[in-house]
């Protein structure tokens, strides 16, 4: 898109909370013009975000938040992207036009201005995956799904794009839009192997090019964490119509590396083993996890260790784990520091 | 400032219109941040995760075996090992290090080291475990001077002596090197913790550490004996 115009737009909680149906003009962090070839730089102006409105993506500092890059060229093609920004990283990036302009559509002399408008259209409720859970005999997990008074958010799921021309197809990752207000702590002893669900409101926004009339480019985006209590038995239903409910989660083999890197020992000693920052990985329940308000859509959301979603784990006696077993805390090819997924057996001497 | 953070916008709808080509590039958007000073922070170990382990109740002049941190030069170049900062609140009142040294698993990317037990904490010295098919004794050599060649991978065994009641923390963990002939510093994000407390219960030695002692040629740390196991 040469000699476009570009805004890099924040949306602000109390917009997003906006009811359905509202209009508002999000905050302009940056603008400008694309050059001859289509590229565009700029240094965003953050000043006006709170920081309690700032997420922590699992590398232990509340320093990212949503924005919408919009351009708009002078033959009125437009693209609206959202991604996620994290202060003091640079980001960089290729948007494609989602909502082209008519054929034969008169060039301008310049583009138009962007307006930075967006509405409410719609909202939905969803059970999101939050991580597969393990634990092994003689051990107590806890997973803590909490917020704090420096870190509010931190779960991300794809959004799901609505294109002008109703189409529907998976996005980029979004932080959830609204700050975690209740605890809501999961705990499970003994060998268990499930995944657990959170319960979140979603929302779809239009972003305006100029107006919000016709049909522009939409997105169902995570908003807020209801507050239900973690559960793994997930009460929506599949694209099949049938309720998902428990879905259990197969471990990998166990994996413990040629200098016995890949594991930490639970002893009585240990007063727990917890972590709280991440390597991601993404969570599609074996595709169960769907948008029924964007066409069945398929989405993943993230595992994300990190200050406000985080597992421990604690020694607990059981006579199912006694001499000759060692509870172990693992990563499968991978330290349990690395790990995408925390993984927790009782295993067989004989198999360390 | 910095160009680290790169996600590419995989969205988009692709009709089947030429649109898709008029592609914008995002070149770059750059945020202002802020770094450090003092000793230059390196790059030379691998950036570990943010993960926390808790020691259970000890009574005074009781003594714990942190072998904990796992550090992996994945530089192109040795680096040499000159101290690792054990401190936090409770560090040298609460609790002291008697004894800090160096574990290695792995000389360079290939050479592993076969006798190398588990990341717990641990009640002898050194470190012994029953693993597998028998015993395992964790080999363990002087802080200062160790040689990290490339790929090279070594854990820090830590000893702290129970002195009065209270709580520590060792909010991370601080590595001092050299490469280069240029002396670094790395903050690693490991969180230990734990209690110091008159009556706190007695945990006998793990039963998979207790076997090992006598056939290892190891020793219990102080306050703990032989007779009682758990497991």
């Amino acid at each position: 898109m040469a000699n476009a115009n570009v805004g890099i737009f924040y949306m602000s909680p109390s917009q997003a909370a906006s009811a359905d149906g509202t209009t508002f003009t999000m905050t302009e962090l940056a603008s400008g013009t694309t050059d001859a070839s289509g590229q565009f730089s700029a240094t965003l102006d953050t000043s006006s975000i709170a920081p309690s409105d700032l997420a922590d993506i699992g590398d232990g500092t509340s320093d990212a938040f949503n924005a919408v890059i919009e351009a708009l060229d002078p033959s009125g093609n437009f693209t609206a992207n959202w991604v996620i920004i994290t202060e003091g990283s640079g980001y960089s990036g290729t948007a494609s036009v989602n909502d082209p302009a008519p054929a034969g559509s008169p060039a301008a002399a310049s583009a138009p201005p962007l307006s930075g408008k967006s509405v409410v259209l719609a909202h939905g409720y969803r059970y999101t995956p939050v991580t597969p859970l393990n634990s092994g005999y003689g051990i107590q997990v806890v997973l803590n799904y909490t917020t704090s008074s420096e870190t509010t958010r931190q779960t991300e799921v794809q959004e799901g794009v609505v294109a002008a021309s109703g189409g529907v197809s998976v996005g980029a990752y979004q932080i959830e839009d609204q700050s975690r207000m209740i605890t809501s702590p999961d705990s499970q002893s003994g060998s268990y192997h499930n995944w657990v669900w959170a319960d979140y409101e979603y929302k779809e926004y239009r972003t305006c090019a100029q107006n919000c009339g016709g049909s522009p480019p939409g997105a169902w985006k995570p908003y807020e964490f209801t507050g239900q209590a973690i559960t793994d038995n997930n009460p929506n239903k599949d694209k099949n119509g049938q309720v998902i409910g428990i879905q259990g989660y197969t471990q990998p083999n166990f994996t413990p590396g040629s200098s016995n890197q890949n594991w930490f020992r639970l002893t009585p000693s240990n007063s727990g083993w917890s972590r709280s920052s991440g390597t991601r990985e993404s969570n599609d329940v074996n595709g169960s996890f769907i948008f029924p308000f964007a066409s069945n859509l398929g989405i993943d959301s993230l595992t994300t260790y990190g200050s406000i979603t985080s597992v421990q784990y604690n020694w607990i006696s059981s006579g199912s784990c006694g001499t000759g077993f060692t509870r172990v805390i693992w990563g499968h090819d991978s330290t349990p520091a690395d790990t995408g997924r925390v993984q927790a057996s009782c295993i067989p001497d004989s198999q360390l | 400032m910095t160009l680290a953070r790169i996600r590419p916008i995989a969205h988009g709808v692709r009709t089947a219109r030429r649109w898709a080509a008029r592609a914008l590039v995002l070149a770059s958007l750059l945020i202002l941040s802020g770094c450090g000073g003092g000793v230059p922070a390196g790059t030379a170990l691998a950036q570990e995760l943010w993960t926390s382990i808790g020691a259970k109740a000890i009574r005074p002049g009781f003594e714990i075996g942190l072998l904990y941190y796992d550090l992996e030069n994945t530089s192109t170049s040795t680096i040499v090992i000159d101290s690792v900062g054990i401190a936090g609140p409770g560090i040298g009142t609460v609790v002291r290090p008697v004894q800090v040294r160096m574990a290695p698993l792995r000389f360079g990317w290939h050479h592993y080291v076969s006798t190398s037990v588990a990341l717990s904490l641990y009640t002898t010295d050194p470190p012994v475990n029953f693993e597998g098919k028998g015993c395992r004794k964790q080999g363990l050599v002087p802080l200062k001077g160790f040689q990290m060649t490339p790929g090279s991978e070594a854990r820090i065994w830590v000893v702290l002596r129970a002195m009065r009641p209270g709580r520590w923390v060792i909010p991370s963990h601080v590595i001092y090197y050299t490469q280069d002939g240029a002396e670094y510093r790395q903050v690693e994000p490991l969180r230990a913790y734990g209690l110091v407390a008159d009556q706190a219960a007695y945990i006998p030695p793990y039963y998979a550490e207790a076997e090992c002692v006598h056939p290892e040629g190891a020793a219990f740390l102080r306050g703990y004996h032989s007779g009682r196991v758990s497991g």
